[in-house]
């Protein structure tokens, strides 16, 4: 069975202060159609870094290796005019900060229309026309208007859903959203998310959605991926995850939530800091803040392994068994281990 | 966004009134006076002083005069020469068409190839960026009548292509005689403005406006137009339009260099013969062009920024 989208051993190697560095490693993520992947994890952790390597968006001087491939076919060959066509009609990305990724100097309108115009030779008024019905669908009011004002006139939650309205355009297979929510206030948070949810759903679009947002990422999507240091450490459904995490990343990350029904006079954090991926030692990446490193761990990087259909890069997997929060193992710091 | 338009007229017109004021005063405070010029050395009876005194309104108030000048200037009437005794207004008009050509031509050169070598340097990193960034280095550390000197050394004595001396006579010929001056005024102007787009444009085509274009499967040359240029545009704007409101003053010294004719020309020589009346008329005409230049580009820039404009209707 072909995937939608497959990463494959997807390394990615950036310039900072004029040498290579990894950013990620050994990277391997497929995303089927109509379906929501989220990537979480902390900043560095090279969540963005692997959506932009998508669309081959990467950074100056950046370097792929691995292999991608959408719907069967492998993108690494592509050239710039094959990457163009992929980007105008395969996958489409949402950014962040939508104040700084529209362009303030131009319209609403030709913002939305700019793609349909010259990557499909569309009329102009043609394209308006379709503008302003999505518009409309997510959730814009006095459409014909909007089209007319520039980026500065709308609030930062109606230039999202601007944002999202250009995506649905170009009617992609696969939607790229870069915590599309982020940059915005937490009450229009919720708003923007379930109409861009909805849309998608409707359009059965699939969606790769980044976040370092773990309950979001439960909320809606199929499958999640934890990511630490330019690594995937564990793959799971929602439902899963939270019942019985598999990786002591993922683990700490849901024992550090804030939790509604319960008082917590101090939350549990993970000790250390994150790493980029270039800081990581050899062997396992999180040995440092791991309460449950052995010798092993140093010694080499843990292989991924399937386990209850959840997909888990850690040596010690099988044997320990996690909590995903803080008051199911208060006493034993730190959760147990079968021995 | 007319009214914003209005406001940039008046304030223009305002800041206008203010300079003639100070050009009428600052000379009004120099030492010498129109009568002491006038008579020289020679001992000449009160009556015939009192007569020049009432001719030229000098025993008026300094403010009445000053009505007086700008009534008439407002008129086209500049006043009259005391050194040569003929009117201001025809020396001006033989001397600013030369200027005004000069600072055109100058202008031209400047904005064509500042912003071309600039947006070439930026989209083509290596060699080319590297030759153009060394030739910029050059180009602003030489001074303009440096610059006027080396021309006239190579292309008017050496090669002979260029005329020497002289403004000429006709579209053509003119052109042919401005070509050095002119090239010497860009010369400085021209690495500036390059190095200003080529920094502002490399700015741009790592923007979050630029990433999101090319995310979208524009074209190379969409993005680049439409995002990276269009966007790098407010700063180029700002530099073009000062360099050439400075090209204004910088005349002075290349029709020095050249023997022109010009407005600078006339300004040298009117201060060294005390010559009031034509010392105030060319400053106010520099002083006016340099304010009408920033005008425009302040105008410009609500052309190319659309949050300038929204600025202009809140408050």
């Amino acid at each position: 069975m072909t995937h939608l989208l497959e990463i494959d051993h997807l390394s990615v190697d950036l310039v900072t202060h004029r040498r290579y560095r990894k950013v990620l490693q050994d990277v391997s993520i497929t995303v089927e159609k109509a379906e929501v992947v989220s990537l979480v994890g902390e900043s560095g952790s090279g969540k963005s870094m692997t959506a932009r390597s998508v669309l081959n968006l990467l950074p100056a001087q950046g370097k792929m290796s691995g292999n991608i491939a959408f719907e069967g076919q492998s993108l690494m060959d592509n050239t710039n005019k094959d990457w163009q066509r992929f980007r105008a009609t395969k996958a489409a990305m949402i950014f962040q900060d939508p104040r700084a990724s529209i362009n303030p100097v131009h319209r609403i309108g030709d913002f939305l229309t700019e793609a349909l115009v010259h990557n499909r030779d569309m009329d102009r008024h043609e394209a308006l026309e379709r503008a302003a019905t999505i518009l409309e669908q997510v959730g814009i009011d006095d459409a014909k208007r909007r089209l007319r004002q520039f980026p500065h006139e709308l609030s930062g939650g109606m230039l999202q859903r601007v944002m999202i309205a250009s995506v649905l355009l170009i009617e992609p297979q696969l939607i790229l959203a870069d915590e599309p929510t982020t940059a915005l206030d937490v009450t229009t948070q919720a708003d923007v998310i379930a109409i861009l949810d909805d849309q998608r759903a409707q359009r059965e679009m699939a969606m790769l959605f980044i976040t370092h947002d773990l309950e979001l990422a439960a909320a809606f999507s199929d499958r999640i991926a934890v990511m630490y240091a330019g690594y995937i450490v564990e793959v799971s459904t929602p439902a899963q995850l939270h019942a019985r995490p598999l990786h002591p990343y993922t683990a700490a990350l849901l024992r550090s939530r804030p939790l509604l029904h319960e008082r917590t006079e101090r939350l549990p954090q993970i000790s250390g800091r994150p790493l980029s991926a270039f800081e990581a030692p050899p062997g396992c990446p999180f040995q440092d803040r791991c309460p449950y490193v052995q010798a092993q761990c140093s010694e080499s990087l843990p292989p991924t392994q399937l386990i209850n259909g959840s997909i888990v890069r850690c040596h010690r997997a099988n044997e320990l068994e996690l909590a995903s929060t803080a008051s199911a193992d208060a006493g034993t710091e730190g959760g147990q281990s079968r021995e | 966004m007319s009214r914003y338009l209005l406001r940039q007229l008046l304030g223009m017109i305002v800041l206008l009134l203010v300079t003639s004021f100070v050009i009428y005063a600052s000379l009004f405070l120099a030492p010498g006076s129109p009568d002491a010029l006038l008579f020289g050395a020679h001992t000449v009876s009160p009556a015939l002083r009192a007569a020049v005194n009432r001719q030229y309104h000098l025993n008026d108030p300094f403010l009445q005069q000053y009505w007086y000048w700008l009534v008439n200037v407002l008129h086209g009437n500049f006043g009259t020469s005391i050194t040569y005794r003929t009117p201001v207004a025809l020396r001006l008009s033989a001397a600013a068409p030369v200027t005004a050509f000069l600072v055109i031509y100058s202008a031209i050169l400047i904005i064509v190839s500042g912003v071309a070598l600039g947006v070439l340097s930026a989209l083509r990193p290596g060699k080319l960026d590297t030759l153009i960034m060394t030739a910029t280095n050059i180009g602003t550390a030489v001074p303009t009548f440096v610059a006027g000197l080396i021309l006239l050394a190579i292309f008017g004595v050496k090669l002979n292509w260029f005329p020497v001396y002289g403004a000429g006579a006709g579209f053509f010929d003119r052109l042919r005689h401005l070509t050095l001056p002119a090239v010497a005024l860009a010369f400085w102007a021209v690495a500036y403005l390059t190095r200003v787009t080529r920094t502002s444009m490399r700015e741009e085509l790592q923007g979050d406006p630029v990433m999101t274009a090319r995310s979208r499967g524009l074209s190379r040359r969409v993005v680049v137009q439409r995002h990276a240029f269009r966007n790098a545009l407010i700063p180029i704007v700002t530099v073009a339009g000062l360099q050439v409101a400075g090209l204004i003053a910088g005349t002075v010294i290349v029709e020095q260099v050249f023997g022109l004719n010009g407005l600078g020309e006339l300004l040298l020589t009117s201060v060294q013969d005390k010559d009031f009346a034509t010392v105030q008329a060319v400053s106010l005409i520099l002083v006016a062009a340099f304010i009408v230049v920033n005008t425009l580009v302040d105008i410009t820039y609500t052309m190319l920024d659309p949050r300038i404009r929204l600025g202009a209707n809140q408050s």
